[in-house]
């Protein structure tokens, strides 16, 4: 069969996964625009170290999504996806929340490219939300110039994040999912098919 | 919604490839990020309102009033770089106990705080000239992003306005219950309690687009026709073109009158700072 030059393995998607994975993504895109808000009000009272302990529900849609289809790519793309989501919603943050969206799905896709994207059980996905916390460190490091800080208050940055990720889109992320599967409507996805 | 209000206008930035338009504004933004002196961001946000005033016919007046929101992130990023700042100093300013405040991080915090209202500048000026269907064709046309993803993303934004209203009954209908009266509720049950109806109401009308999609042979093809086509022409490369020698021309300027300071250089200095 023909293939497209670069599909990103999504030629082997049903419409349907594809479909499911783009509204998660927009939702999440939403909800994260409202997020936002809520997190820039609260950097005044926990500082601009203690506001990285509500960072990782920005790396939620890289865990989702991957534990709902499980397809390579889901994570790359369910995360640039809610990105965009942002840009076209009109947040002021837009063209670098897409750089920052592929970025951390980069980190996540790695952890379950080595479990050969077969394992989503709760350590893994908790290591995919901590490597996509490390990614968008790095990302940020350059973005926000972190090499200019305090070294302690560099580490401050890196470290508080990473209990943020293991919670909030590592372990939300499984509940979530599991919590939609219950419902029902996702019969038929790979997340239905593995709990026989 | 004003995120939209200029998107159906017709003026050279509105004209130009989305591609073309987001590679230079991705361009200015890196370009922003990677001095740390007041200049180079102040003279970028400054180009982002005269590119709009001049190419979209926004007035910076307008513009800078929807930056106004940022501000205070902006301010708050430039007081933490400030406070915090641990690269090479000489010039102490202020010392109050245990807060000294060094020339150096004054700079370098303001520097920081001008670059968010970049990004912001930027982002805003992009999605007030860009039509998004445009954008997507373009991502297709110019950037060869799979056609299964690009449409993936059209019915993402089919879905933008029908999901924030759904969000609006979500969030009445819990408040007829009193849901949000609930005292001992957490904040992040609060987020999987409106959350949960929006992904689940979300995924309903998803099956039903992909049948549809289905029933039309949606990607039974490698390759398929397109509705909007979007082109690179003689003004896209032209404009490209331009704007990248304008950001190398605004540097060699800046750096005549001696007012550059590299990122890296920055960096090699606050390691070789950090012992002392």
């Amino acid at each position: 069969m023909a293939q497209e030059r670069f599909d990103l393995g999504l030629a082997r998607w049903t419409t349907r996964e594809i479909i499911v994975m783009a509204v998660i993504s927009v939702a999440l895109g939403l909800i994260f625009m409202a997020y936002g808000v809520l997190y820039l009000a609260l950097v005044p009272f926990l500082g601009q170290v203690g506001i990285m302990l509500l960072l990782g529900f920005y790396y939620l849609t890289g865990i989702l999504v991957p534990y709902i289809v499980r397809r390579p790519g889901a994570a790359l793309v369910a995360s640039f996806l809610a990105a965009f989501t942002e840009l076209l919603a009109g947040s002021p943050f837009g063209i670098a929340a897409v750089w920052a969206g592929l970025v951390q799905g980069a980190g996540a896709e790695v952890v379950f490219a080595l479990r050969g994207w077969r394992d989503y059980r709760l350590p893994v996905l908790m290591g995919a939300a901590v490597l996509s916390g490390v990614f968008a460190y790095v990302y940020e490091y350059f973005l926000l110039s972190y090499a200019v800080l305090e070294p302690t208050v560099q580490l401050g940055l890196f470290l508080v994040r990473i209990p943020s990720a293991i919670v909030l889109a590592g372990w939300l992320g499984k509940v979530l999912g599991d919590g939609l599967a219950r419902t029902g409507v996702l019969r038929g996805l790979a997340i239905t098919r593995s709990r026989s | 919604m004003s995120a939209y209000l200029d998107q159906e206008r017709d003026t050279p930035l509105h004209r130009l490839n989305p591609v073309a338009k987001l590679l230079v504004f991705s361009c200015f933004i890196l370009t922003a990020t990677l001095y740390l002196d007041v200049a180079v961001p102040l003279t970028f946000l400054i180009v982002s309102w005269l590119l709009g005033w001049v190419f979209a016919h926004i007035s910076p007046l307008v513009l800078m009033r929807r930056l106004s929101p940022i501000l205070a992130a902006a301010m708050g990023l430039a007081v933490f770089n400030t406070l915090f700042y641990g690269g090479p100093r000489e010039h102490l300013i202020v010392a109050l106990g245990p807060i000294h405040i060094w020339r150096e991080g004054l700079q370098i915090g303001g520097s920081i705080g001008l670059r968010i209202l970049c990004v912001a500048s930027y982002s805003i000026l992009y999605m007030w000239t860009t039509d998004p269907s445009r954008l997507v064709a373009s991502l297709m046309q110019q950037a060869r992003m799979p056609y299964r993803l690009a449409y993936a993303v059209l019915a993402a934004y089919r879905f933008l306005p029908i999901l924030q209203r759904e969000w609006g009954h979500i969030q009445a209908a819990q408040q007829v219950r009193a849901a949000h009266l609930s005292r001992r509720e957490s904040g992040l049950r609060r987020v999987i309690r409106s959350g949960m109806p929006l992904l689940v109401s979300g995924i309903r009308q998803a099956e039903r687009l992909a049948i549809a999609m289905d029933a039309r042979a949606f990607g039974a093809l490698p390759r398929r026709t397109h509705y909007i086509r979007t082109h690179m022409k003689a003004s896209d490369y032209a404009f490209t073109v331009a704007s990248l020698a304008a950001c190398g021309l605004i540097l060699l300027a800046l750096s005549e009158l001696g007012l550059l300071r590299s990122f890296l250089v920055g960096v090699a200095e606050s390691v070789a700072g950090a012992p002392q």
